[in-house]
């Protein structure tokens, strides 16, 4: 027997979510900046080609340490390399590890969460108590040996940062799960013979959606960090493929000379992970529907 | 800014040599304790087991060899040994050691302890860091109490020189033989050492701190100082800012650091030729590299002086001599320097053959020039030459690859095996000798695989005597056929300065580890 499911009318005067999300954003004022220098940060990246900056990787040692100037908007390294061009190389990098590890996280994150929740007993156990241990594990050094390892590149980061990373989604997605397989549309869904791959995709996991997107927001934010954090102990990015975190690590060395080469790719570390954390603030705000009840 | 370091740079050394800096006050005020920074916590406190820079640093003071090099003149001087001599052929060297030295647990040191040292750097089971030198060691012979004499299966006009290069420190015997194994000794490797020199332990806290007082019975005189502190700290910038709120006294400093410290009245800045190069090494077992015009023409592709004066602004020099100008005694063989002409570089190598093809690489037989460059992490100036070198080589229309690896790691085990396609390394040459280990067919440290018999020749005639001139004029010859045939690219002879708080003397003109052996001719102005 098909199963018709409607959408539910909205109400009159109920507002859509996309309309809440604007509403929150707007009056999280950090939020509003942080997603203004994201929007222009990514136009800015899309645009580079275009734009009249050399290439990021170029060496030229006649113009070392120059200051800003209509050739180099934020001057030259050491190697004599625009720094404009490589912070927006850097950030393409940056930004593209973190989306994608968290993109990673998430996926391992909930296809363990929900068959913990789902099926519960003895899963829900086993892998629980896989995930406690590897919580157990401090992250950063397994990092640093999975890193030493298999060496640094974008793809090893993005994978281990990935698979070190997956415990926190897992556990509150099983919660929602836990949550909602209780509730009575799950128990309809299911005496109309929905088998246990529909229900956890189609009808359970849509449902823990908000968290999972928050969730994905604040991860993008800390493994830009993390990422930022190994490059500058120079187990991440490996030169000449420039990043923040390896831009900060050549610029610790000119501390005393050229502070400012550690300015750049430090504020925009600042801003970057402040922007993914404030926006997972407001899609919280946004999405979950208690707490847009009690107005927070 | 390279401007501005090169003319401070510039004025420092003017300064120094006008005061004539270098002298050793032997008068000093008694007293005082001077804080010398460690990157990292000694490995092994007992000197000829394998250890890093900071045990070679801190085993120094604690512990003599039995020769020593001067840091104020690089001169081999008898140390422990208060003469040695040859015989003819240069295969029996005896040592005659100062009489009434003792070791810092009042027991008096003996030549017994240096045949116990001797055998066992040469027992295969203790791995020592200097076990190659020793592999042409037939007998090590007590003739007395402090007499030794040591025989060589072949003639070696270096090998007292070669005991004073650290690794080679005495130890003493009435300790350490009850252990089947040196490793056993854990206490006296990680703590408690016993030594001969002019510190000893007091205070050892593994990670933070090691404290030292003036071994009061030292046989060269007791130290100026009463102790030495060594404090462990990783980071260079750190290190300066210790230095700078007194919590330490003497650091390497880099050139970028230099402002910090700049018109600081109480810091005094050295600077000092470290005989020493950064190079560009080619694994000549790569078919690539194997024809010397190809080398030659990749050295014209560099503009090695722009690129000196980019990494160490004002600070060393580069040539195409492979044996340092610090040298003095070496007479320089009169070669052209390789100047930068990527013309001249893409002409040599279509003679080899080598031309672009369809995308401006270079191909030959349908082989592109492809390779990459290994790098160690972690010395700031080579990583940034194995960028400028990638740019260089890729504007000739090679297919180059920048690999930046752990110096523990890859880098260490593709040297190795001798696997890298090319690296960045350093080679210090602060003795004649070394030459020999990095450029002979079998060197120990010939890593890159270079070979050529004529260098092997003339380096055995410079081991088979002791005349300074004559050895002089044959490192000049090996000078023209290096230059012809060159085993690597000069990048680099580096300058290097130390920086220390200006009430600290006799501070040599020298790196602070190869300072050591001297350090109790350190003082603390009242």
């Amino acid at each position: 027997m098909a199963v018709a499911t409607t959408t539910p009318r909205r109400p009159r005067g109920r507002r859509t979510q996309w309309q809440v999300f604007l509403s929150a954003l707007y009056r999280n004022k950090l939020a509003l900046f942080g997603v203004v220098f994201m929007i222009t940060l990514l136009l800015t990246m899309a645009a580079s080609p275009w734009l009249p900056i050399p290439s990021p990787t170029r060496i030229n040692l006649a113009a070392t340490f120059q200051p800003p100037s209509a050739a180099h908007w934020l001057g030259t390294d050491e190697n004599g390399r625009d720094v404009f061009a490589r912070l927006l190389a850097g950030g393409r990098v940056s930004i593209a590890v973190g989306f994608a590890a968290a993109l990673l996280t998430v996926v391992i994150g909930s296809a363990l969460g929900v068959l913990a929740g789902y099926f519960g007993g003895l899963t829900d156990r086993v892998i629980m108590r896989f995930t406690d241990g590897l919580l157990s594990v401090p992250v950063f050094f397994l990092l640093l040996a999975v890193v030493a390892i298999w060496g640094s590149s974008i793809t090893v980061l993005v994978v281990a940062l990935g698979f070190t990373r997956w415990m926190g989604p897992a556990r509150l997605i099983r919660g929602e799960i836990l949550r909602f397989k209780a509730m009575e549309y799950a128990t309809a869904a299911r005496a109309l013979g929905a088998g246990h791959l529909r229900l956890m995709v189609r009808h359970l996991l849509p449902q823990a959606m908000p968290a999972l997107i928050v969730a994905t927001s604040i991860g993008v934010g800390n493994v830009m960090l993390i990422e930022a954090g190994l490059s500058f102990l120079g187990l991440g990015i490996a030169p000449p493929t420039p990043s923040w975190g390896n831009m900060l690590t050549a610029s610790q060395f000119y501390m005393w000379t050229a502070p400012h080469l550690a300015v750049y790719p430090g504020v925009m570390i600042l801003l970057s992970v402040m922007t993914f954390n404030t926006l997972g603030d407001v899609l919280r705000d946004a999405l979950d529907p208690r707490l847009r009840s009690s107005g927070s | 800014m390279v401007r501005r370091f090169s003319h401070l740079l510039a004025a420092l050394a003017v300064t120094f040599a006008l005061s004539g800096a270098w002298a050793q006050n032997l008068d000093a005020p008694r007293g005082g304790v001077v804080q010398i920074p460690l990157a990292t916590t000694p490995g092994s406190l007992m000197p000829i087991l394998p250890s890093e820079l900071a045990s070679a640093i801190i085993n120094w003071t604690m512990f003599s060899p039995l020769t020593a090099v001067n840091p104020w003149t690089n001169e081999v001087e008898p140390y422990l040994a208060e003469r040695y001599d040859a015989n003819e052929d240069l295969t029996v060297w005896t040592f005659y050691l100062h009489q009434g030295v003792t070791w810092h647990d009042g027991e008096p040191l003996t030549a017994e302890d240096v045949k116990f040292t001797f055998d066992a750097i040469r027992d295969p089971e203790t791995a020592a860091t200097t076990a190659p030198d020793f592999r042409g060691v037939v007998d090590v012979e007590v003739v007395d109490t402090y007499t030794v004499r040591v025989t060589l299966e072949a003639s070696d006009g270096f090998f007292a020189d070669r005991l004073s290069l650290g690794g080679n420190e005495i130890i003493p015997k009435h300790i350490l033989e009850g252990f089947d194994s040196l490793y056993d000794a854990t206490e006296f490797i990680t703590r408690a050492p016993i030594g001969s020199g002019p510190f000893k332990m007091r205070n050892a806290s593994p990670g933070n701190f090691y404290e030292l007082v003036a071994n009061e019975d030292f046989f060269l005189g007791r130290p100026f100082l009463d102790g030495l502190t060594f404090r462990v700290v990783p980071d260079g910038n750190t290190r300066v800012t210790q230095l700078l709120t007194r919590q330490l006294d003497w650091v390497d400093l880099e050139a970028p650091q230099l402002p910090s410290v700049r018109n600081n009245p109480n810091i005094a800045v050295t600077t000092f030729d470290s005989l020493g190069y950064q190079l560009f090494a080619w694994n000549l077992r790569n078919p690539l590299f194997q024809d010397p015009r190809v080398r030659i023409a990749m050295t014209h592709a560099v503009d090695r002086r722009a690129m000196a004066n980019t990494v160490s602004p004002g600070l060393g020099y580069v040539d195409d001599v492979f044996i340092p100008a610090g040298v003095e005694w070496v007479a320089r063989p009169d070669v052209e320097y390789r100047e930068y002409d990527p013309e001249l570089a893409l002409q040599i190598l279509a003679e080899v053959g080598w031309t672009p093809n369809a995308d401006g690489i270079l191909e030959r037989d349908g082989e592109t020039f492809s390779f990459y460059i290994l790098v160690d992490r972690g010395d700031v100036q080579r990583e940034q030459m194995g960028l400028i070198l990638q740019q260089y080589f890729t504007d000739i229309g090679m297919d180059v690859e920048y690999i930046l690896a752990e110096r523990g790691g890859r880098w260490l085990e593709e040297t190795q095996q001798r696997t890298f396609d090319t690296r960045l390394a350093a080679f210090p040459l602060p003795n004649l000798d070394w030459a020999q280990r990095l450029y002979t067919c079998n060197g120990p440290f010939n890593s890159q695989s270079y070979c050529n018999e004529e260098v092997d020749r003339i380096f055995r005639a410079v081991l088979s005597t002791i005349d300074r001139e004559e050895q002089s004029r044959l490192l000049t010859e090996v000078g023209y056929v290096l230059h012809a045939d060159p085993p690597n690219m000069v990048l680099l002879w580096r300058d290097r300065m130390t920086a220390h708080a200006a009430d600290v003397g006799n501070i040599p003109p020298n790196n602070i580890k190869d300072s050591m052996p001297f350090s109790h001719l350190l003082y603390r102005q009242r």
